[in-house]
């Protein structure tokens, strides 16, 4: 994942694209590309340490749980601003990124993988069980000027930038020093060490990049969606960000967002056909991850490999975007 | 005033579970040498190495190198002192590049943080650029340029090699650990290392210490040469000297 002119420009391109869009999309196409912009930025952050550290995170929904939680706690409750609603919505991922990643990510594989999903999973029963998190119920949040003025147009942009802003960042962070590190330290762990490469700190920032990324999304959905409930921050949306990783293609910059797009549109797509929604979507699921072990990103690779009759060299490809 | 020896060890005894691997090793290599670790398979030569990176934990003994007592390090701090070195079963990053994976060999002398990576870009582009130089400097000097962003997966067993001595030198370490570079190499690829070990020797002034079964390799190039057998060394001289030596080939060969 070497950066490239031609990824800047690619990333610089689709956001001018989307920058324009709200002048000819409708309303619910524009809330569309929200919620699908929404997730990319869960993806993104959550990518760095399954794409690149290879860190097996089960448990992201908790920390879009955090984000969401926080910004509709603060701001209906103490009626803080939306602003200060992310930055502490951010302060309390970092927290908890350190508080469950410090005993954490001292395991591997399957055990990091159990231990994350029990940590999104007893945040899920506690925002349950408490009244100042609504319960059951949740929490409508209050009348925001993000999302009320304009239409909603000040949540697009917010969104759209926060977007452009995580991708930049992860873009920079994978193909730098951190970058290297985490794949060294995903490839192996003993030549990493010994490569000078401090295992804890590096697993660390990543699984903090990936909380603080989670928490920014969840507080834009709070914002978007105007209502925080549990069940939409329960273990499922866990394996569901675990797959749209898996789905777009880990370790790509563009995955995340073919993998987020996936999991939106497809039961968008399929809402006509009640209850088919989920049996396609595992469908294509099963069939993406068989066919195409690099994702959605990496299937467009084969494809062009394959009619140019060579072999795919991922990496190589994967930095042209 | 430098010493002259530049890494110590000295009564090192490594278990495993009731099975010594070292015994009582005492080691010293001088600053500047090639210094070459011989014996036969099962011999300890990885695991003085690994006792060396931290990776395993004498029992006994302490390992001084550069006035550090490298025992109370951590694993990931010794590379920062200038001790780097190759693994007999390759540890490269198989999907990235092979300039991506030399830049590895940079980390403790890179100096972008995350937060240049995120905010302060600038800084972090600068650092790039200059690891990048230094990157293109070591594939020049080991005649790797023509394959610098050719990913590592699909290059030959040797080649591979020759990345990981690349990523083990870009960092200009004061000691050079090679565990077994020489297996798998044809003749003239052993040449070829030869005269690189001793150009990095002459005139970098590393100080290089080298596992081989090619005991032929090391004539020639090693100024000492030690021989550990069942995790003791049984010999220690030039080259010429320990391959005459009796115990060392009873110990390859076994003795009537």
């Amino acid at each position: 994942m070497r950066a490239s002119p031609a990824s800047l420009a690619f990333i610089c391109g689709a956001a001018l694209l989307l920058a324009i869009a709200p002048a000819f999309a409708g309303s619910y196409v524009r809330y569309l590309i929200v919620i699908w912009l929404i997730y990319s930025i869960s993806a993104v952050g959550l990518n760095l340490p399954i794409g690149l550290g290879r860190l097996y995170s089960l448990g992201h929904g908790g920390f879009m749980l955090v984000g969401a939680y926080a910004t509709a706690v603060v701001t209906t409750q103490w009626n803080w601003p939306a602003p200060v609603a992310l930055v502490f919505a951010i302060m309390l991922a970092i927290a908890t990124g350190i508080l469950v990643g410090l005993p954490a990510l001292r395991l591997r594989q399957f055990s990091l993988a159990i231990v994350t999903f029990a940590f999104g999973y007893t945040l899920f029963h506690l925002v349950k069980s408490f009244n100042v998190f609504g319960g059951p119920q949740g929490i409508f949040m209050p009348q925001l000027w993000l999302s009320s003025a304009f239409s909603g147009l000040p949540v697009y942009y917010l969104t759209l930038a926060l977007a452009l802003a995580s991708v930049l960042a992860a873009r920079s962070i994978a193909s730098s020093k951190t970058g290297r590190a985490l794949r060294m330290i995903g490839e192996n762990e003993t030549a990493a060490a010994s490569l000078g490469i401090s295992l804890t700190y590096y697993k660390l920032v990543a699984f903090i990049f990936a909380s603080v990324l989670g928490a920014v999304s969840g507080f834009l959905h709070a914002v978007a969606t105007g209502y925080v409930a549990p069940e939409t921050y329960s273990a499922e949306l866990s394996i569901t960000m675990f797959a749209a990783v898996m789905i777009g293609g880990k370790g790509t910059l563009i995955g995340p967002f073919l993998g987020a797009g996936f999991i939106v549109a497809v039961p968008e797509f399929a809402q006509a056909s009640q209850g088919l929604a989920e049996i396609l979507y595992a469908l294509l699921f099963l069939g993406i991850v068989t066919l195409s072990p690099g994702g959605l990103a990496g299937a467009s690779d084969m494809l062009r490999a394959r009619m140019r009759g060579t072999h795919a060299i991922p990496d190589k490809k994967a930095a042209a975007r | 005033m430098t010493q002259a020896v530049l890494l110590s060890a000295t009564d090192l005894t490594v278990s495993f579970g009731g099975v010594k691997a070292l015994s009582d090793v005492d080691l010293a290599i001088e600053r500047g040498s090639i210094h070459g670790l011989i014996g036969p398979n099962g011999a300890g030569k990885t695991t003085l190495l690994n006792a060396i990176s931290r990776l395993v934990r004498p029992s006994a003994g302490g390992i001084t190198f550069d006035g550090h007592d490298l025992l109370s390090h951590a694993p990931h701090e010794i590379a920062q002192l200038g001790i780097a070195r190759t693994f007999q079963n390759l540890g490269l990053i198989e999907q990235a590049t092979v300039v991506d994976n030399v830049l590895v060999g940079l980390h403790t002398r890179h100096p972008a943080s995350i937060i240049d990576e995120v905010a302060l870009v600038w800084r972090r582009n600068r650092a790039e650029r200059d690891a990048l130089h230094a990157a293109g400097g070591v594939l020049k000097a080991v005649a790797l340029e023509h394959v610098a962003d050719v990913s590592v997966k699909g290059l030959s067993y040797g080649t591979r090699k020759n990345v990981e001595l690349a990523r083990a030198c870009v960092g200009d370490p004061k000691l050079l650990m090679l565990d077994e570079p020489t297996a798998g190499l044809n003749a003239a690829e052993m040449d070829r290392l030869k005269t690189l070990l001793l150009s990095l020797r002459d005139t970098r002034g590393v100080t290089i210490l080298i596992i081989t079964h090619h005991v032929e390799f090391l004539v020639g190039i090693a100024d000492v040469t030690t021989v550990l057998d069942l995790g003791r060394v049984i010999a220690h001289g030039t080259p010429n000297q320990v391959h005459r030596n009796p115990r060392v080939v009873s110990a390859y060969f076994g003795s009537e």
